[in-house]
């Protein structure tokens, strides 16, 4: 589905900047708010600032990293995404997300050739990636992964054979390439499943409709199953199709707790009843535990740092930690 | 006298104002609305006239100020290597 007439409609009738931004939607909102006469929190207009030199940093960040690594090199998400917009500084992110045959020597390479660790709370490992790197004068932290980012008991297939099918990328760099459209539509599902489960944010629905636009539905639905994540796929091309009648006034900020329960619901979605409790039991083990490399002195202060906040805005938390 | 994007420069329209990027040292500026409407003429293959003249209509400054405002941005700007002239 073309998501665009909804979102300008969702857009127009939301009142609460923090409700649009925490559906990842004030650059969008700025942009139509502005064309529409309506005032733009300022804020918006600084998130338009960081949005443009993201997305002019991009292109020669990444002729940098091609012309440090061998081999392919896949953009998955955020970048991907943004360059199927109409305008890619409509579409928020924060890192570049790269896939690569072999992160660690990827990692090594980057490092030899002047890339640094990415500073922050951020800047660590996560299950499906290395800890990020920078390039010194770039705004982008860049993270190698050496897995898709989907639930835990997704069956995903081997990054060799994503890599192995991979198209070149809408990002238009040369040598640089991306999954193809099917397998990246439902990437992006999963990986808003694996930190949202059902609650869906709709810059995540615009995503998911963005990559899938023209791909026939039961070629998306066969792609999914072979991801194990045949359910949540159904629940997201659900999601996607009440986009139409979803209301700006009912954009609300999911608190803290409210992500985590999410997340731990989404494991019912698992591919089979008999599944979901080990399902549950890999969701809950995965958000108490520490992330790897991470002392549990560590997990369990950022844990305590986290639990007074439990019912405050997810997003507003997570900005005030950067 | 017209100009074009260097080659290693990426820009963007935010709003009313522009960033602009140098790939080749790697810096960000940003240009304010009234630099904006010069070099947004500009990059477009417009003439330091035409531009002078966008200027003139967009703030209501006198032709005179509009010119020499524009001559001294687009002076500005090849000197930071982030215009070229153009032949035409």
């Amino acid at each position: 589905m073309n998501p665009w007439p909804a979102v300008e409609r969702i857009v127009d009738e939301a009142t609460d900047p923090s409700g649009l931004r925490d559906h990842g939607l004030q650059l969008i909102a700025a942009r139509r708010w502005r064309a529409t006469g309506r005032d733009v929190p300022a804020a918006w207009v600084e998130a338009e600032r960081s949005a443009a030199i993201t997305a002019l940093a991009i292109p020669p960040l990444l002729v940098r990293i091609r012309g440090v690594l061998e081999g392919p090199i896949l953009v998955l998400k955020g970048a991907e995404v943004a360059a199927r917009y109409p305008d890619p500084a409509l579409r928020p992110y924060g890192d570049l997300d790269l896939l690569v045959p072999d992160a660690g020597e990827a990692d090594r390479a980057l490092r030899e050739a002047g890339f640094r660790p990415a500073e922050g709370e951020a800047a660590v490992a996560r299950p499906q990636h290395r800890p990020p790197l920078r390039w010194p004068r770039s705004p982008l932290p860049i993270e190698l992964h050496h897995a898709v980012p989907t639930p835990s008991w997704a069956t995903s297939p081997p990054v060799a054979t994503l890599i192995a099918a991979a198209v070149p990328s809408a990002v238009t760099v040369d040598g640089i390439e991306t999954l193809p459209p099917a397998d990246h539509a439902v990437l992006l599902a999963a990986h808003a499943w694996l930190h949202y489960g059902p609650r869906f944010r709709t810059r995540d629905l615009i995503d998911v409709a963005v990559m899938a636009e023209g791909i026939d539905p039961a070629a998306l639905a066969d792609r999914a199953a072979a991801w194990g994540l045949g359910r949540v796929w159904t629940a997201t091309v659900a999601a996607v199709d009440q986009l139409g009648s979803q209301r700006g006034a009912d954009l609300r900020e999911p608190s803290l707790a409210g992500e985590h329960l999410g997340r731990w619901v989404g494991a019912l979605w698992a591919p089979s009843r008999g599944a979901v409790p080990r399902a549950l039991a890999q969701t809950v083990g995965r958000d108490l535990r520490p992330w790897p490399g991470e002392a549990w002195p560590t997990r369990l202060s950022r844990l305590g740092r986290a639990v007074p906040h439990t019912l405050r805005s997810a997003a507003t938390y997570r900005s005030e930690k950067r | 006298m017209s100009y074009r994007v260097a080659g290693h420069v990426y820009h963007r329209a935010v709003d009313d104002e522009v960033v602009v990027f140098d790939g080749r040292t790697e810096t960000y500026l940003g240009l304010n609305t009234t630099a904006a409407i010069v070099w947004t003429a500009l990059a477009a293959g417009s003439s330091v006239g035409a531009a002078a003249d966008a200027l003139e209509a967009r703030t209501g400054i006198s032709p005179d100020l509009a010119r020499a405002d524009a001559i001294a941005l687009a002076t500005d700007l090849v000197e930071r290597g982030l215009l070229e002239p153009t032949a035409g």
